[in-house]
């Protein structure tokens, strides 16, 4: 080892002899102990998708005629970093797990670390791939739309869930949905945590068998991920809802009062036990007197000051307007 | 009466020896290709013979060109 000095010796033949002399030549050769080994990183295609496996052979070799370099190599790329993988025969495959790269141009870089016996003949070597372009794979989500119920009357509103399901290993979906059917639009709603829950007022969904269409459409932080998407929900059947009768009650504060003393009369309006409250207007009346006042829980007072009913026998009469559960 | 001789007088050319190495900075563990030319220069004859190398701790190898 060090430097060298090869000597060339040259002998004449019988057929040279007189004709050449016999002479020498030298030449200084430089030897070390190891050389650096050249490392190449080969991955299986230089267009990747980030959810997808990459698979990266990673070839170590000495200058020609060198014996092979045995060892281990490791391969980093961003934030990824593989664990050590013996060398067989020069070279190691390593598989770069889904996810595992970041999305744009990523290069591969490789460290190749001799074992006892290759350290006799190689020095620890990197080297590093191409670029690697990395993106991401656009995909469509599964829209799913769930009623609450499947039977409904007009009377009744219907819960809708809506959920939207990306790729294993992409990022939540991330956007709004908007549901329509049976002659009713919702608004756009915000996904929170890949659903919505949408409530469809009582009244707005038209009577016979109707489907629901959910549409997602993605945000900014989506849209480079997922295409919007459809999705139907189950049939809802919707029926006319039959209106119970309600009962209307006045509990005038006197029944004989002077024609210049106000009466309070207050009305109620059930629809009976476990049943809602009553919505929409009363209207009290006697004569020329009339007045209108919207339910509260079910309940409106009316005040009729002195000199507005007839001097005599008056009869009160109060009207319930209906609502969607009541006529 | 004369006598006359003929004196043939040879001078021996001194070829010249090139060597060309593969590398001039090798591993030890790496193999070194030798070409070894011997020439005798335009006009004379194809040199003949063997070559040998030796240096190192490398022991001759003998090769006739």
């Amino acid at each position: 080892m060090g430097n060298d000095l090869l000597t060339v010796v040259y002998e004449s033949d019988y057929a040279s002899l007189g004709t050449y002399t016999n002479n020498t030549g030298s030449i200084p050769v430089a030897v070390s102990s190891t050389q650096t080994p050249t490392v190449s990183v080969t991955p299986v295609s230089y267009s990747a998708i980030v959810s997808h496996p990459l698979s990266v052979t990673v070839a170590v070799a000495g200058a020609a005629g060198s014996p092979v370099p045995t060892g281990s190599i490791a391969l980093n790329s961003g934030t990824y970093a593989s664990s050590s993988v013996a060398m067989s025969g020069g070279s190691a495959t390593i598989v770069i797990p889904a996810n595992s790269l970041a999305v744009g141009s990523d290069t591969l870089a490789a460290t190749y670390s001799p074992d006892t016996a290759g350290a006799v003949n190689f020095t620890g070597a990197a080297g590093i791939s191409s670029a690697v372009t990395v993106t991401r794979k656009i995909s469509t989500p599964t829209v799913t739309a769930l009623p609450n119920a499947s039977n409904i009357t007009t009377a009744q509103a219907l819960s809708v869930s809506v959920y939207i399901s990306g790729d294993t290993g992409n990022p939540a979906p991330t956007g709004s949905v908007q549901l329509s059917g049976g002659g009713y639009t919702s608004a756009t709603t915000t996904l929170i945590n890949v659903g919505a829950k949408i409530s469809i007022p009582a009244g707005s969904l038209a009577t016979g068998s109707d489907i629901l269409t959910a549409n997602y459409t993605p945000d900014s932080n989506s849209s480079s991920i997922y295409n919007s998407a459809t999705g139907i929900s189950p049939t809802v059947t919707v029926t006319a809802a039959v209106k119970a009768t309600p009962t209307v009650t006045m509990t005038p504060s006197a029944t004989n009062i002077t024609a210049t003393q106000a009466l309070t009369v207050p009305v109620a309006v059930s629809g009976g036990i476990g049943n809602p409250a009553p919505t929409g207007t009363v209207t009290l009346s006697s004569g020329s007197y009339s007045a209108q006042q919207t339910l509260v829980s079910g309940a409106a007072s009316f005040t009729i000051a002195g000199e507005t009913l007839a001097g005599g026998a008056d009869t009160l009469t109060a009207s319930y307007s209906g609502d969607a559960n009541y006529g | 009466m004369s006598n006359s001789y003929t004196f043939y007088t040879s001078v021996e050319i001194v070829p010249t020896i090139t060597v060309t190495p593969s590398a001039t900075s090798i591993a030890k563990a790496q193999p070194l290709n030798l070409t070894v030319a011997v020439s005798g220069g335009g006009g004379h004859p194809t040199v003949t013979g063997t070559v040998s190398v030796y240096g190192g701790g490398y022991y001759p190898k003998v090769v006739r060109p």
